[in-house]
């Protein structure tokens, strides 16, 4: 039986993959197209006008608006503290599964329960547990003397930010968790075994053994939640975003996303909205290659 | 080879086969009809619904989504050619949101049928003679108040003045019976109850934000809203937010509470309530105006099937299921005789205030397009400046610059 020549096989494989490729294609490519199209137009549904094409104005627009900033600095700053929260707990709990220990796959599933709740449920929950008027948090305290008075957590700017760092990081630590665990699975025993040889102490191989090996997954990790936590909507919009505020958006804890959301779907403004969702894919993008760049490679020569 | 090609081409069929089916119009029945609803809108006597599906042969399709939710869904529909339900609830943010921008169907040539008289606020869904939308329910922001705790406090009789409003929460807080009397949202509407019932008038004839003149009503509207966020007489938990006014004074908090025509049923079933037996209407302070948000029910432009939707409407707006809303929601029926019918078997409570209260009605413009971008910058506004302590005035100056500005864009 003859066997198939390199161009048959390249058809084949074409061939197989082309319902995925026009499926991708109309599902993801030609709406970004589009939306980039539409990111140059004056479009608003509610204005029954036609749009009109204005190049770059809509760009223009948010990057010189002062509230364009103001989500974008609010969003970086709750990376700034979600990320390392969420990489140190999920280093430690990580290292500790990593360990033999009776009921340790009862206590691994148990870690991955929140992450497994979808953020809107997770939202709520914390919504209830920091209600000041009824919350379980004031009663568990009060309870156990910690507090006099019942507190409302959430009654300033910067408590709600905070909060809204704490239920994403409860949220979201099991993913890099599984993740670094996977990667301590793949480092070879061998090089503790060499490294207690030569003289090295706990904190040394984790330090010039674990740590190093562990870039690549950190890397993974790092992207994954950098754009969970970039584009966080669901934990904002259910624990603090609109409240009393009915359809207004509470704006002391609005991010790009929300942002965006007003813009799109509330305001209708799909114009400056495309706009606004090209300019946080360009940031996305050039955070994740930066931790790429630097925390994968330079993890795969070490 | 030859086979692996043909098998290839095959998985390839049948893959775009799925897409192209799962695609693929599933609501194309003739007698269906679709219902875009906020939660309260949808029926609440489903064993009267399926009689009615049952007797006319239509099947109803009910999709209740948040408020938000229900104009975007609207309006992305409509952009993409498409139409979102055949049937809309109508709610009183509709006039700028959906009416205005062409997406309801005039129901002029279908109204005969109804004993058109016979419901209120017709008026309300009526543009350029157009008819949009028929009324459901009738909805006036009202005041609604704790009798038995301000008897306590010493106080027989509600507040006729914002000061006294005021002076009475602060005396109430200093005799340790409730440390936050005053149930309002950090919204829109606390703004506008305020201000209106101080007798400004908002707007002008050729919609100027005269709230913005020097020394309004309106100015000091803001001002007295801001400061009760700051003297703590409304429950901080109003700025976490993760409460509504509703909510909190339900659940015990407050002696004056930010209502609506209805809201006193609610607030006195002890199934729902900590406040109940005890909760009464008040006559709104001051100049007493108020306005209304009334609701009602219309046909997409662009429906397939606006016989059937009509059918419906008719059905919805009939005396059975505006009684089952009332029983269910306290929310008052836009028929003249259903009203009666309630009204002489003592089922309205506080009817006699909610009468006196219909008597101080000044609309808001709200069937302008920008309407609704406004009201939500009003809201955001007076969450920040409650949080932050900022000046009154230089909220209303952004105001009436936001307002300004949405009516240069949108005209």
């Amino acid at each position: 039986m003859k066997r198939p020549t390199q161009w048959q096989n390249t058809q084949f494989v074409f061939i197989i993959l082309l319902p995925i490729l026009v499926l991708v294609t109309i599902i993801i490519y030609y709406p970004a197209v589009d939306t980039f199209l539409t990111s140059l137009t004056s479009e608003n549904l509610r204005i029954r006008r036609p749009a009109e094409f204005i190049y770059f104005k809509n760009y223009i627009r948010l990057l010189t608006d002062e509230e364009f900033w103001e989500v974008t600095w609010r969003s970086f700053l709750i990376v700034g503290i979600v990320l390392p929260l969420e990489m140190l707990i999920a280093f430690f709990i990580a290292l500790l599964l990593h360990e033999e220990f009776p009921g340790r796959n009862l206590v691994r599933t148990l870690t991955i329960l929140p992450w497994m709740l979808p953020p809107v449920v997770n939202g709520f929950l914390w919504g209830w547990l920091l209600n000041g008027e009824y919350g379980a948090l004031n009663g568990f305290l009060y309870e156990f003397g910690i507090i006099t008075n019942y507190q409302i957590w959430l009654r300033t700017p910067a408590n709600q930010i905070m909060w809204v760092t704490i239920v994403q990081t409860w949220t979201r630590f099991a993913f890099p968790t599984i993740i670094l665990l996977a990667g301590l699975q793949g480092i070879p025993t061998d090089l503790y075994d060499a490294g207690k040889v030569d003289g090295a102490g706990p904190f040394a191989r984790l330090r010039f053994i674990t740590f190093p090996l562990l870039l690549p997954s950190f890397a993974v990790a790092l992207v994954v939640e950098f754009i969970a936590a970039f584009q966080i909507f669901d934990v904002i919009w259910t624990l603090t975003a609109g409240g009393s505020a009915g359809g207004s958006i509470n704006p002391f804890t609005k991010t790009l996303m929300l942002y965006n959301y007003e813009l799109v779907f509330r305001d209708l403004r799909v114009g400056l909205g495309a706009a606004l969702s090209y300019l946080i894919l360009i940031m996305s993008l050039v955070v994740g290659l930066f931790f790429v760049r630097r925390l994968y490679n330079q993890g795969l020569v070490e | 080879m030859k086979f692996r090609f043909l098998l290839g081409i095959l998985f390839s069929l049948v893959i775009a086969l799925g897409s192209v089916v799962g695609t693929a119009d599933v609501h194309a029945q003739d007698n269906t009809i679709t219902f875009l609803t906020p939660p309260w809108g949808v029926p609440p006597d489903e064993e009267a619904l399926n009689t009615f599906m049952e007797e006319s042969g239509i099947t109803v399709e009910i999709q209740s989504v948040q408020m938000e939710d229900l104009f975007s869904r609207v309006q992305v529909a409509a952009a993409t050619g498409e139409v979102a339900a055949d049937v809309i609830f109508l709610t009183e943010e509709a006039p700028s949101n959906i009416v205005a921008t062409g997406n309801m169907m005039p129901l002029n040539d279908l109204v005969g049928s109804l004993d058109i008289e016979d419901y209120n606020k017709l008026d309300f869904w009526t543009v350029d003679d157009q008819v949009f939308g028929i009324p459901t329910y009738l909805q006036l922001v009202m005041m609604d108040y704790n009798a038995a705790t301000l008897a306590e406090a010493g106080f027989d009789a509600p507040p006729t003045t914002w000061a006294e409003m005021v002076s009475m929460s602060e005396a109430i807080r200093e005799q340790g019976i409730e440390d936050n009397p005053v149930a309002m949202g950090a919204i829109d509407w606390s703004w506008y109850l305020i201000a209106l019932s101080m007798g400004d008038p908002m707007f002008d004839e050729d919609l100027n934000p005269v709230f913005a003149d020097e020394g309004s009503k309106g100015r000091e509207a803001m001002g007295l809203l801001l400061s009760m966020f700051e003297s703590e007489l409304i429950s901080p938990e109003i700025l976490a937010g993760s409460s509504t006014q509703h909510s909190l004074f339900w659940s015990g908090t407050g002696v004056f509470h930010q209502g609506w025509q209805g809201s006193v049923r609610v607030a006195n079933n002890p199934e729902t309530s900590q406040q109940a037996p005890d909760v009464a209407y008040m006559l709104l302070p001051e100049e007493s105006f108020t306005w209304s948000f009334p609701a009602g029910i219309g046909i997409a432009e662009g429906s397939e099937n606006p016989e059937a939707a009509w059918e419906f409407i008719e059905w919805y707006v009939g005396e059975g299921n505006q009684t089952a809303i009332y029983n269910a929601f306290g929310l008052i029926p836009s028929r003249t005789s259903v009203q009666a019918a309630l009204a002489e078997e003592d089922l309205i409570d506080g009817f006699d205030i909610i009468e006196e209260q219909s008597n101080f009605v000044n609309e808001l413009p709200r069937y302008t397009l920008w309407w609704g971008p406004f009201t939500d910058v009003v809201s955001e506004k007076i969450l920040e400046a409650a949080q932050t302590g900022r000046d009154a005035d230089a909220v209303i100056d952004e105001l009436a610059e936001e307002w300004n500005d949405l009516r240069e864009e949108f005209e």
